[in-house]
């Protein structure tokens, strides 16, 4: 619709254009009207030579101009420039008859000619070249009418096109924004179980893009998680239970013997040699004498 | 421009008729030898509607063969003889889309020529000869315009609003005068048989003699050479020829 608006547009500025030359043209048409006249009364005063092929210059300009418009005329006006064009071929007539008659010294007829014929003829064709210059003044003014209203109904057009537009904008940002959000609160409620320890989760992300991608490898490795911490767990249990053994047997046999527990639970190393209660000479960490200590108490 | 041009005037005779002694006839044709003169189109800045934008120069026209259009070939001291076709007595020439056509005529003296105007516009014809009245007549579209011819001239006539306008009347006193077509062919016809001086005139190239002699059986044949160095100007040349320009009319304000 904007297009058509558009193009409505730029063909009424072009007629617009078409019709302002032709107004130029009938300017032009009436000022070789009047000096055709004026041309004709210097030549009966000068009776020259100069000033009669002044008449028939200016005669010809109009022949010349008015054939201009005659081709670029809307068919509207071709009835009034036909109607100009044979008053001009009478006007031509009589132009020549008076070049001849001034060149003859026959002023008499030339005179004669200029009141009774020319005058006539031209008053006729200023009146049929006035109604042309209105009627073209007319269509420019219906024209201009006509694009300032296409250009208002042009400019409404974009501001409702401006308005749509920054509201699309406006909400295919959240749309898209809200799309990256989501994921990444799932993504940030399922790492934070991850660093509490809590494995096995999943996070819950359909996107069929990376986020998805990215959620299905973090489910899978959540579940790694779980898996290893469980072995994890059995391990350290199992070898919990072998050490609380194997610490009970060296006490029970050899309690000097600096075989403990260090660590958590589940390892076992060999801690200086010390007595439980720490009087040892050697250097042991707190860590360790708190692991015998653990240790030695089946 | 001219400098280096040559033509061959080829002139053919023909017999006559025999037994015959007015029945014989030259037929020939003017052709130009040598390098043909570079075309320049003249410039049209008014009346565009009618004229056109450029016009071809039509001073010397040429058959793809080098025939000369529109020369004008009459014998110089025709010979006394009855019955001869004469000349029309009036010849017509128009003004058409702002050119002259025919751009020559041959009429006899005492002739006329009708001046036609087909164009929209004004023309204006005029001519200053030397033996003939001169005429200066403004003339609008439809008019005819006759003038007579009384005196044997070669004349001018212009368009004093388009100034590339230009034609000749070749006035004749005598019936033997004959003007080339467009292939440079002419023929004279009813002459005796003889010895005759042929003179051959083309508005640009000037005028050029040749004995001729006509033999009362056989065609007579004569080729005859004509270059620029032999010629004799007696039209303006092209390179001087006015050229239209806006500057002839005054701008329009």
């Amino acid at each position: 619709m904007s297009l058509r608006t558009i193009t409505e547009t730029a063909r009424q500025t072009t007629l617009l254009d078409q019709a302002h030359v032709r107004v130029g043209w009938s300017r032009q048409i009436e000022h070789a009207l009047a000096m055709q006249m004026h041309f004709s009364s210097m030549a009966l005063l000068a009776q020259s030579e100069d000033s009669v092929s002044l008449i028939l210059r200016e005669n010809n300009r109009f022949n010349d101009t008015l054939a201009r418009l005659e081709t670029a005329a809307p068919p509207e006006e071709r009835t009034l420039i036909q109607a100009i064009r044979e008053a001009q071929d009478d006007a031509m007539a009589t132009v020549a008859d008076i070049a001849n008659a001034v060149r003859d010294r026959r002023m008499a007829d030339a005179m004669t000619a200029l009141r009774t014929r020319q005058e006539p003829i031209y008053q006729k064709i200023e009146t049929l070249v006035g109604s042309l210059v209105a009627a073209e003044d007319k269509r420019m003014a219906s024209l201009r009418t006509s694009i300032a209203a296409a250009q208002g109904r042009s400019l409404r057009q974009m501001a409702v096109f401006a308005i749509a537009a920054v509201a699309i904008a406006l909400l295919a940002g959240f749309v898209i924004s809200w799309s990256f959000i989501l994921p990444v609160r799932e993504f940030h409620g399922f790492l934070s179980q991850v660093a509490e320890g809590r494995f096995g989760g999943s996070v819950a992300v359909p996107n069929r893009d990376e986020f998805g991608a990215l959620a299905e490898r973090m489910n899978w490795m959540s579940g790694e998680l779980r898996r290893l911490d469980d072995e994890q767990r059995v391990a350290a249990a199992t070898s919990t239970a072998r050490c609380r053994r194997t610490s009970a047997s060296r006490w029970s046999t050899s309690r000097p013997t600096a075989v403990t527990c260090c660590g958590s639970s589940t390892t076992c190393s060999t801690c200086p040699r010390s007595r439980p209660d720490g009087s040892s000479s050697a250097s042991t960490s707190t860590r360790c004498r708190r692991s015998w200590t653990s240790c030695t108490r089946p | 421009m001219l400098l280096g041009l040559s033509t061959i005037l080829l002139v053919t005779g023909m017999a006559t008729a025999p037994g015959d002694a007015a029945a014989g006839a030259i037929k020939g044709t003017v052709v130009l030898k040598g390098t043909p003169p570079e075309l320049r189109k003249l410039a049209v800045t008014i009346d565009q509607y009618v004229c056109g934008k450029e016009k071809n120069p039509e001073d010397l026209l040429l058959s793809p063969q080098g025939g000369i259009r529109s020369a004008v070939v009459w014998l110089d001291k025709p010979p006394a003889v009855a019955g001869v076709e004469a000349l029309p007595t009036t010849t017509a020439m128009d003004q058409k889309e702002c050119m002259f056509a025919p751009r020559v005529v041959i009429v006899p003296t005492g002739g006329k020529v009708d001046f036609l105007n087909s164009d929209r516009l004004l023309h204006n014809l005029h001519a200053t000869p030397t033996a003939n009245a001169a005429f200066n007549r403004t003339q609008p579209k439809g008019r005819t315009i006759t003038i007579s011819f009384s005196h044997p001239e070669i004349i001018r006539v212009t368009c004093d609003l388009h100034s590339w306008m230009r034609s000749w009347v070749v006035v004749a006193d005598h019936p033997f005068y004959a003007l080339t077509n467009s292939a440079g062919e002419f023929e004279l016809r009813g002459l005796p048989a003889g010895r005759y001086t042929l003179k051959v005139w083309q508005e640009l190239l000037g005028t050029v003699s040749r004995d001729v002699v006509v033999g009362d059986q056989d065609p007579t044949a004569v080729t005859v050479d004509m270059s620029a160095r032999s010629a004799r100007p007696s039209a303006p040349s092209r390179a001087s020829a006015p050229r239209f320009t806006s500057s002839c009319w005054p701008a329009f304000s």
